[in-house]
């Protein structure tokens, strides 16, 4: 067996952030080998990422803070390392593929850290050739801009940018977390060929660990700083249920496994792979009896269907650019349904969501609200029956205080100032945000809250309709969970829900209705759990539902299963 | 069907448009040129023609017209902060033709010259810099610099700045419509509650740029680059992609033709006065 070197060393490692009381690491001690895969797991804010910049060296010598003990990066020591030196040992690439883009094509973003290094013009030239193969691409996407690829194209340039240096460490800080579930297939396909082709040492932090667990050496749980698990793959997720607890959400094919497993009907070990599950399952099929799954409870609807809330009627829509982005679009829509708008990045899905809103305007066609024609109307009148919430909070806080920011909208619509006083409290409470935070400036608090104040201004404008955009992007899966918890609430007391969203999880979890668009059309309407079962059509749409619907495709005989709860019941 | 359109720092223009055919290099040759004209140019109707003339281009390079309504605002506030400045604290000189007395205040006819001539420069400017914005695009500009051989961490910087530029534009107009959803009707506004509300966009906006120029930073870092500190290393940087444009005898010409335009503007002024407010060659236009 070929000994494996240590690459990385942490030697009680802490750090404290300047503007932060606690340490966001405390006393880290940990290696990893030359050639090893590391997923580091844990919840947003449990310092991941803090721990990942200590790699190539951000921590300490460009943020701002107190470091105690050292990081060793192939025996040097990052503290005093420049970033040149550290830049050929660590490949790094963030969560935001756009955010790290530099320059203007994708053949000048992958020559940057070269053409710093001074490698010769030949030699960057071969590299970059090398590094689209790697990644994938075709070569004739150099000439292009990397913001105009898609998400998933965008982070496999990303990624060819930092292995071109041929580091022999490549770090990866929640690569998937902000694209499609196509572009995420894209994206861990890149890092498995690079696994096998190049044998670099991958580390990785992701919520997500489907695909990642067959390529683990080790998962490493970090919470408040603190390493607290440090296991091989297969004893990590042995007992996954018990991982929720501890803010992670293991792949769907594991909790549905456990359960069989617990039933006696498939054998351990646990599968690192939804194909190896699948073949577990073919095995277990005959054994496996109508009375071993819950007793199929259909999701509670609070869809009033005598009362059609939103109707599109032969909508087209063009950008000024030119981009058609909607073709005659008809779709109605009633009270008090909770239903998931899906597709690809520029399928068109954004563009019907802020028509129904009014945000924009149809090229051609009728937009209905409550049975008034509003195609033409001002926003105010649509804006006080429809809600629509930003995926990104900042694009949508404008005021100096909490207070005036929820207030903000009930005042455009020219509410009197008691009633507004009440809406604020009332939006405060149902979004749980504190009364002490009412004169707080809105930009200073932590992503969120300021999505919770985003989310209390539009309640506070007392919309029928409430459209989200990409609520669970970027977030674990705490906090995923408790957006659409309130989701589901608000859903309860009559609200209609319409969420625009890549996750599939969530809309298997939550969603009575599912909407797929592609180029511009509807082409699938139904409920979730019809859709999710038109393999053929989503494979069209390059559309993947989640593991547990395909789970359910093998156990089709004794119903349709879309969520995890769906199969092994919501104990 | 849809025209292909390419995106440039203050909009669209077709993938066809003749100003794709130019050199970076010349495109900002005219800002720098031509942009000098209203300076030394103090005539009214010559600014004014000036102005007819990027109107023309405007048109002739396939720039949508109807994107100058956005400017409306900047162009009528100019003005006006322009009137108000020389009406009221132009200031007085013997010889001055009084029109009005207000006070202490002294109301002439120079004064009010003065602040047409100047409004029409700074009208005439701001056009030429609409024009200049609206058919190129950033990578352009950064192709430019390169070609002109200045230091690659100002070719850089310009970049990122211009990217920034382009990166808050599109903020800018998520922000109008995260205002619209939340009833906010800019249409229905005077315009002086429009160009106030314009200043109420600032905060969201230098809010996500700031949060963005923190994560350019740390990429920075993070592929190498050292501008300056004390964590240096001497590299000689290699300077991979030299320029994918050609200079071509139209880009030439037209810098020639500017050139020759700027010359016979200085010399005019000099040696004859054409393009003084009195006494010139076009002074009958005032």
């Amino acid at each position: 067996m070929i000994r494996m070197d240590e690459i990385i060393k942490f030697e009680n490692v802490s750090w404290k952030y300047l503007e932060r009381v606690n340490k966001t690491l405390n006393n880290i001690n940990t290696s990893i080998r030359k050639g090893e895969f590391v997923v580091l797991a844990g919840p947003n804010d449990a310092g991941k990422t803090s721990l990942l910049m200590c790699m190539n060296g951000i921590i300490p010598n460009t943020l701002r803070g107190v470091m105690e003990g050292k990081v060793l990066i192939d025996g040097i020591n990052t503290k005093d390392a420049d970033f040149a030196t550290l830049s050929k040992k660590v490949g790094y690439v963030f969560s935001d593929p756009e955010s790290q883009f530099l320059t203007m094509t994708v053949e000048e973003e992958i020559a940057y850290s070269m053409e710093n290094a001074g490698l010769p013009r030949s030699e960057i030239h071969d590299r970059i050739d090398w590094a689209m193969k790697m990644v994938d691409l075709p070569l004739e996407f150099l000439s292009k801009a990397p913001y105009e690829l898609s998400g998933g194209q965008k982070q496999r340039v990303a990624i060819a940018s930092v292995i071109a240096m041929r580091p022999p460490i490549l770090v990866l800080d929640e690569p998937t977390g902000q694209i499609d579930p196509i572009g995420k297939a894209e994206v861990l396909d890149v890092i498995s060929n690079i696994k096998r082709g190049y044998d670099m040492t991958v580390i990785i932090a992701e919520h997500r660990f489907d695909r990642l667990m067959k390529l683990a050496d080790r998962v490493l749980l970090i919470e408040g700083g603190v390493i607290t698990r440090d296991l091989p793959p297969k004893e990590f997720f042995e007992n996954p249920r018990e991982l929720i607890s501890h803010g992670i959400y293991p792949p769907e094919f594991n909790l549905i496994e456990k359960y069989f497993m617990d039933k006696k009907l498939v054998d351990p070990p646990i599968s690192l792979s939804l194909e190896e599950f699948l073949s577990k399952l073919d095995k277990a099929l005959p054994r496996i009896k109508e009375s071993d799954l819950p007793h199929q409870e259909e999701r509670p609807s609070y869809e009033d269907a005598s009362r059609r809330i939103i109707e599109l009627k032969g909508i087209k829509f063009t950008y000024p650019d030119g981009t058609q982005a909607l073709e005659e679009v008809n779709l109605s829509i009633n009270r008090g349904e909770f239903l998931a708008i899906i597709g690809q990045n520029g399928s068109g899905k954004t563009t019907i969501a802020k028509l129904m809103a009014g945000i924009l305007k149809p090229t051609e066609g009728k937009v209905v609200i409550d049975g008034v024609d509003v195609t033409h109307e001002r926003i105010g009148k649509i804006a006080s029956n429809v809600g629509y919430i930003f995926q990104n909070p900042d694009h949508q806080l404008f005021e100096q205080t909490i207070n005036q920011e929820i207030s903000y909208g009930p005042k455009n619509l020219g509410i009197d100032p008691g009633e507004i006083e009440k809406r604020v409290k009332t939006s405060m409470e149902i979004t749980g945000i504190p009364p002490t935070y009412l004169e707080e400036n809105p930009f200073i608090l932590s992503k969120g809250w300021r999505q919770k104040v985003a989310i209390a201004s539009i309640l506070a404008m007392g919309p029928n309709v409430i459209i989200i955009d990409e609520p669970t992007t970027g977030q674990d899966f705490p906090q995923a969970d408790v957006i659409l918890q309130f989701l589901s609430g608000l859903n309860k007391n009559g609200h209609t829900i319409i969420v625009i969203t890549h996750d599939m999880t969530f809309v298997a979890r939550f969603c009575r209705r599912a909407i797929v668009v592609n180029r511009g059309k509807i082409v699938l309407d139904g409920t979730v759990k019809d859709v999710f079962n038109a393999t053929e059509e989503l494979e069209a749409t390059n559309i993947k539902p989640n593991d547990t619907a395909l789970i359910g495709k093998k156990l089709q005989r004794f119903g349709k299963f879309v969520s995890v709860n769906d199969i092994v019941g919501s104990g | 069907m849809a025209k292909k359109m390419m995106r440039t720092l203050l909009g669209y223009i077709p993938a066809n448009s003749p100003m794709q055919k130019l050199h970076p290099i010349t495109k900002i040759a005219f800002l720098l040129l031509v942009s000098a004209y209203p300076l030394l140019v103090n005539t009214p109707g010559l600014n004014a023609l000036g102005l007819v003339a990027m109107l023309i281009l405007l048109q002739v390079s396939n720039v949508e017209l109807s994107i100058l309504k956005q400017y409306r605002y900047l162009i009528v506030s100019l003005i006006a902060v322009v009137i108000v400045a020389y009406t009221f604290a132009g200031g007085y000189a013997p010889g001055y033709t009084i029109l009005y007395r207000l006070g202490p205040v002294i109301i002439s006819l120079q004064n009010e010259i003065f602040a047409v001539v100047t409004a029409m420069k700074l009208v005439f400017a701001v056009f030429v810099i609409i024009f200049f914005l609206s058919t190129i695009r950033e990578r352009e500009i950064v192709q430019g610099l390169r070609f002109l051989k200045l230091p690659y961490s100002v070719c850089l910087v310009a970049g990122l700045s211009f990217r920034a530029i382009g990166v808050s534009l599109i903020d800018f107009f998520t922000i109008q419509e995260a205002q619209k959803a939340r009833a906010f009707d800019l249409s229905t506004l005077p315009i002086m509650e429009k160009i106030k509300q314009y200043g109420m966009y600032v905060v969201p906006v230098f809010a996500v740029a700031l949060r963005r120029a923190e994560d350019v930073s740390l990429a920075l870092d993070a592929r190498g680059f050292v501008m300056f500190g004390r964590k240096t290393v001497k590299t000689n940087r290699t300077d991979y992609i030299l320029s994918e444009y050609k200079i071509k005898a139209l880009d030439i010409a037209i810098i020639a033709i500017l050139i020759a335009l700027l010359v016979l503007i200085v010399m005019g002024d000099y040696y004859f006065g054409w393009f003084r407010i009195t006494g010139s060659l076009t002074s009958f236009l005032i």
